[in-house]
């Protein structure tokens, strides 16, 4: 009989090896799409999956870490943290864990653009050891992760993104929506120019975009050199972000929108 | 498949699949209507329990889940003095109308005044945020937790 309540990290992938198996954490989705035959692997008994640690460059976050968790914690930065307070609502967000939503990787996913644009990595550990990758290389598609059968998502590294930095989320109202886009942006300066420029966008695409083409144009700007390169970076992202039409939003309206955020944002950090 | 947890003060066994809802074994098993279900994915809150002393939508929450776990619903809830506070100030405001609401708004506004005894207008609204009411009475539900906070200032 396949243990569904394992204590530890071991025994979830020991339990694992079942052939109809599901990791289940906050089991906010799960609960909306399981299958009969799934046989559901408890994670909240682990406790080294809800737990938050600092590390070298950056913080650490146990999969199981929930939403409302990590808003709480003033050592998961900030960007993480309004990202998460944009999602769903208190009761969801006390449910639905960090290592869900990479999972899940639905397009829409709101911690994904953070977790894009201030270089997380994910843990991953199976019946073979671990292995750690980027984001942007865990995510496949929509719905589609690199995880092979029986290997679960342990723990993502989030490098510390100081700066200047915005979150935003643009939904039809503030609580529960799917985003129609959202957007992560931090600029780090060093000797008054820019060292460091990332901005990645949600819901516009099959899996978040970027644009290391458009975030290059500005490196190594002044201050007072962002506002004449804006328009370049602008242009550059533009032909990157390619939204589609569906019942949330217009391929069109989304375009837009994420451009205009971006221009905000880049005409905060000139001035 | 039996799980074990501690249903408003009570050791219980529930019999459910561990993937079946908690909501269905809370109104099935146990008989407990409090809870309701109004759209069964997690948007409206009208389920809303308390799961360790957090809100929680009950139809997204696995019987499995909860194993040793400690569940309080709206029944759970009631006769308690915060229950009195926020129940006197709801029929104060006139924050009931059709009542289906009620249960998730009342523990929803316990969670809230649970963590921020004083809170905002603004804190209000999102601390009831994942909570519809179908008859619309926001104003006079924000109202009523607002008189709860007020004149049940010491119980939280």
């Amino acid at each position: 009989m396949v243990n569904q309540y394992p204590r530890t990290i071991a025994e979830a992938i020991e339990a694992l090896r079942e052939p109809h198996a599901v990791p289940v954490a906050g089991a906010t989705d799960w609960m909306l799409r399981h299958s009969a035959q799934d046989v559901p692997i408890f994670l909240y008994g682990i406790e080294s999956l809800a737990r938050i640690q600092e590390a070298e460059g950056g913080v650490r976050i146990g999969a199981a870490c929930t939403h409302a968790q990590l808003m709480d914690d003033p050592r998961v930065p900030q960007m993480l943290r309004e990202a998460c307070a944009g999602i769903a609502a208190p009761a969801v967000r006390n449910l639905a864990t960090l290592g869900g939503n990479l999972c899940n990787a639905s397009p829409a996913g709101d911690t994904l653009p953070v977790l894009y644009a201030a270089d997380a990595r994910a843990r991953l550990e199976g019946p073979d050891g671990a292995r750690e990758l980027p984001i942007s290389e865990m995510i496949l598609g929509p719905r589609r992760t690199a995880l092979k059968k029986g290997e679960l998502l342990t723990e993502v590294f989030l490098p510390r993104c100081d700066g200047l930095w915005r979150v935003e989320k643009v939904g039809g109202r503030r609580a529960q929506a799917i985003s129609k886009c959202s957007m992560a942006a931090w600029i780090r300066m060093r000797d008054g120019r820019v060292e460091r420029f990332r901005a990645a966008f949600g819901a516009v695409g099959a899996t978040v975009v970027e644009c290391r083409e458009g975030e290059a144009l500005l490196l190594g700007a002044a201050k007072e050199e962002i506002p004449a390169r804006a328009a370049a970076v602008l242009e550059a992202f533009a032909s990157a972000i390619a939204p589609i039409d569906d019942q949330r939003s217009t391929a069109e309206y989304r375009r837009d929108v994420c451009l205009r955020l971006l221009g905000d944002f880049l005409r905060e950090a000139a001035a | 498949m039996e799980t074990r947890f501690n249903l408003n003060g009570k050791d219980v066994v529930c019999h459910q699949d561990p993937s079946v809802r908690l909501l269905d074994a809370l109104r099935g098993e146990f008989g407990l209507t409090g809870p309701k279900c109004g759209c069964g994915e997690g948007e409206c809150g009208a389920c809303a329990v308390l799961l360790d002393g957090k809100l929680v939508t009950s139809c997204l929450v696995p019987v499995g889940r909860c194993r040793g776990a400690k569940i309080v619903t709206i029944e759970g809830f009631a006769g308690t003095p915060r229950h009195k506070a926020l129940s006197d100030a709801f029929d104060a405001c006139g924050a009931v109308q059709c009542g289906f609401c009620t249960p998730g708004m009342l523990l929803a506004a316990e969670a809230l005044l649970s963590r921020t005894p004083h809170p905002t207008p603004e804190q209000i609204r999102e601390g009831l945020s994942g909570n519809l009411c179908r008859c619309t009475g926001y104003a006079m539900i924000i109202d009523a937790v607002r008189m709860a906070a007020e004149k049940g200032a010491g119980l939280w």
